[in-house]
């Protein structure tokens, strides 16, 4: 069976209850109904039966059927004595073989009891038969050997008429369930139609952001379990969204970014072989072509630096890292490029500040943040590098007295193609992918990269963090790494 | 024929200079855009090519502004950016061609003799003029079908005359497009190799095709009658 949509099998569960509920509940009604009939044909049976002990205390003949109130149905009778099983009278409207009761019933019915026993019985040549027990204790006539001390008499009602009711009452009762059935049918249908109807609406929000023309996941609004699943899946593609898009664009930074060198590498190799060269010429040609391949080399490490830190979110934020030793390590490898540029380093920040992420990553992105620092200052200049912790954000400020970016350039400084000064990367030594990785490390840890700038006074590139955990109070230790 | 290269990777400009001073072009490099539009506007260069993430200035903005200056100087674009977008806007400044990185360098001679060429409105790479053939591809003449055997800077001579033919070329030009500074060769070295030209065009019957105008320069033109 191949199966089937989740309507349809919410409806059928929900029929399917309903049959049974229905099923159950016209059972029920039907016993209750059965036995409310055949209490009233016991009462009538005891007292017919009552009748019967009562004229034959008075003497009277008892070969006549009792008036009932129900006279249309037939009824018979039958007295015994009591120990010995005499029968003594029995209605004429049975014929001569025919006995209501047979020898083992009689014997049981003759040991000592005190209430009424009623049962339904088949009685051959008879019919459907309900019959009625009772004992009766003769007073006025108890001296032993002078005749019976009790009686049993036993009455019965065809159940015919009975059977016929409960007949009708079937009927009646199975038609009105049967309604109640296709109503319920009818609402349940539209109930699954209405309750299914933000799933169909969050799959083809699906669809369509698969065929790429997607927006938000729309869920009901009512804060229901569907309105959890939408929003799930909704952070879950957003989330999957950022981290192809980060990926996606920085993979496009990086190949751009190869085609330099790489350029370099094939016009000097194919230059040097177009004739014979000089053996400096072909020297020359080779450390050109080892300064393309390293830069490819840097360029190719960040690449795959991304590609196994994953673009995941989550997975860096696995991490713990403290920033604050992140940017003394960070600001000590970079100790040689600032003093050979004379170029003084401080850096601030309080004892530690820790956060969820990566401390590789977070080291990259502080040395490339320094490294860009430095060769926007002028030799003698200082860069500020300080870490401030508040509970809701880790903040790392680096701070050059450069020529400064103008406002119009400064929303593009983190786009690799967008350079106010291309020298920049090459008088660094980094692979030119520098403020483009520091974004993309930044987003990786669920925080922002941003730039501000005054022409003629300096840069702060601002990267603010969200840490792990709350924290409290903000340090103040200074430090100074280099004077 | 003078080339400017505008390139800041210390890789491709050498292997591009190396190259191009191969095919006795003479070549110079800047290395930032500032420096390369200063180069342009004042060098008398026959060819520019550009790279366009220079240090400075922009290479779209050395474009824009040579043209601004009413600079018709062809130009040879050479980036990393490969989008039509970017071709589009690159070839509307005021480029004449567009290569992307990387590329092959045979191409690019190619590109370049392609861009000179239209310069000089030569219609294809072997100029004629009466029984002279110059064969600017593959850089050798011949004379009433007899090759002419030619040094380098005969050749380069020979080129830019035919390529500007039936113009009158000041000696000045003729100067600059053989050396990197027209002032340092002695002052009759240009002299010396149009003797020697016309003694070698003589020998193959292309007698009196180069003329001397006297003050003004010389002009390769087909001999009447």
């Amino acid at each position: 069976m191949r199966p089937r949509k989740l309507r349809a099998r919410m409806f059928l569960w929900f029929m399917a209850l309903a049959t049974v509920l229905v099923v159950v509940s016209g059972a029920a009604h039907l016993y209750e109904t059965r036995e409310a009939l055949l209490e009233l044909v016991d009462q009538e049976l005891g007292r017919t039966a009552r009748d019967l002990a009562e004229r034959y205390a008075a003497g009277a003949p008892l070969d006549t059927t009792p008036r009932s109130p129900r006279e249309s149905e037939p009824r018979s009778f039958e007295v015994y004595t009591i120990p010995d099983g005499v029968l003594v009278a029995r209605s004429p409207t049975l014929g001569h073989s025919t006995q209501l009761l047979d020898a083992t019933r009689r014997a049981a019915l003759l040991a000592p009891r005190t209430a009424g026993d009623s049962w339904t019985e088949e009685v051959s040549a008879l019919g459907r038969l309900r019959l009625y027990a009772m004992q009766h204790a003769l007073a006025g006539r108890p001296a032993p050997g002078t005749g019976p001390a009790a009686l049993l008499i036993v009455t019965s009602q065809d159940l015919k008429e009975v059977d016929d009711e409960l007949r009708d009452v079937i009927a009646w009762t199975g038609a009105t369930l049967a309604i109640a059935l296709v109503l319920a049918a009818g609402a349940a249908w539209m109930a699954v139609r209405y309750l299914t109807r933000p799933l169909r609406e969050i799959a083809e929000a699906a669809t369509r952001i698969e065929h790429g023309n997607g927006e938000a996941i729309p869920g009901p609004g009512a804060g229901d379990e569907i309105d959890a699943l939408a929003g799930a899946l909704e952070r879950a593609f957003s989330r999957l969204r950022d981290a192809y898009e980060r990926q996606a664009r920085f993979a496009s930074d990086a190949a751009h970014e190869l085609r330099t060198p790489v350029a370099a590498v094939l016009a000097q190799a194919e230059v040097a072989t177009r004739r014979e060269r000089t053996v400096d010429q072909y020297r020359d040609a080779m450390a050109q072509i080892v300064e393309a391949a390293q830069r490819m080399q840097q360029t190719l490490d960040a690449l795959l630096l991304v590609a196994r830190g994953g673009s995941d979110t989550t997975r860096v934020r696995e991490g713990v890292a403290d920033l604050v030793s992140v940017v003394r390590e960070a600001t000590a490898s970079c100790e040689v490029l600032a003093g050979s540029r004379a170029v003084a380093l401080h850096v601030a920040g309080p004892e530690t500040a820790p956060l969820a992420g990566d401390p590789r990553l977070l080291g990259i992105l502080v040395r490339n943040l320094v490294e860009n620092a430095v060769a926007h200052s002028a030799s003698g200049n200082s860069v500020e590098i300080s870490v401030s912790v508040e509970p809701a954000v880790v903040t790392l400020r680096v701070r050059d007295r450069g020529d400064g970016i103008p406002a119009d350039a400064l929303p593009c400084v983190f786009d690799r193609f967008f350079r106010v000064d291309e020298s920049r990367s090459r008088a660094t030594g980094g692979s030119g992918l520098g403020l483009s990785l520091v974004r993309l490390i930044a987003e990786l840890h669920g925080g922002t990269a941003k730039a501000e700038s005054t022409v003629g006074v300096g840069t702060t590139m601002t990267v603010q963090l969200p840490p792990n955990a709350p924290h409290t109070g903000e340090g103040a230790v200074g430090a100074n790494v280099r004077g | 024929m003078r080339i400017l290269i505008v390139e800041d990777d210390p890789g491709i400009a050498g292997a591009l200079r190396t190259g191009l001073e191969d095919e006795h072009y003479v070549v110079e490099v800047a290395t930032d855009g500032e420096s390369g539009l200063a180069a342009a506007r004042t060098g008398g260069f026959d060819l520019v090519v550009l790279d366009l993430l220079l240090p400075r200035l922009a290479g779209m903005e050395v474009c824009r502004r040579l043209r601004a200056a009413r600079s018709a100087v062809p130009i040879l674009m050479l980036t990393a950016r490969d989008s039509t977008r970017d071709i589009v806007a690159g070839l509307d400044t005021g480029a004449n061609d567009y290569l992307t990185k990387p590329f092959s360098f045979e191409e690019l001679l190619a590109r370049v003799r392609a861009l000179l060429r239209s310069a000089t409105k030569a219609l294809a790479a072997t100029v004629r003029i009466g029984p002279l053939a110059v064969d600017t591809a593959a850089r050798r003449a011949t004379c009433s079908g007899i090759p002419l055997d030619l040094t380098a800077k005969e050749y380069q001579l020979l080129e830019f005359l035919a390529v500007h033919r039936d113009q009158v070329v000041s000696k000045d030009r003729l100067s600059r497009s053989l050396w990197m500074h027209a002032s340092e060769p002695e002052s009759n070295a240009l002299e010396v190799y149009i003797a020697a030209l016309r003694k070698k065009l003589a020998t193959t019957g292309g007698d009196g095709l180069i003329q001397t105008l006297r003050g003004a320069g010389y002009m390769l033109r087909e001999v009447a009658g």
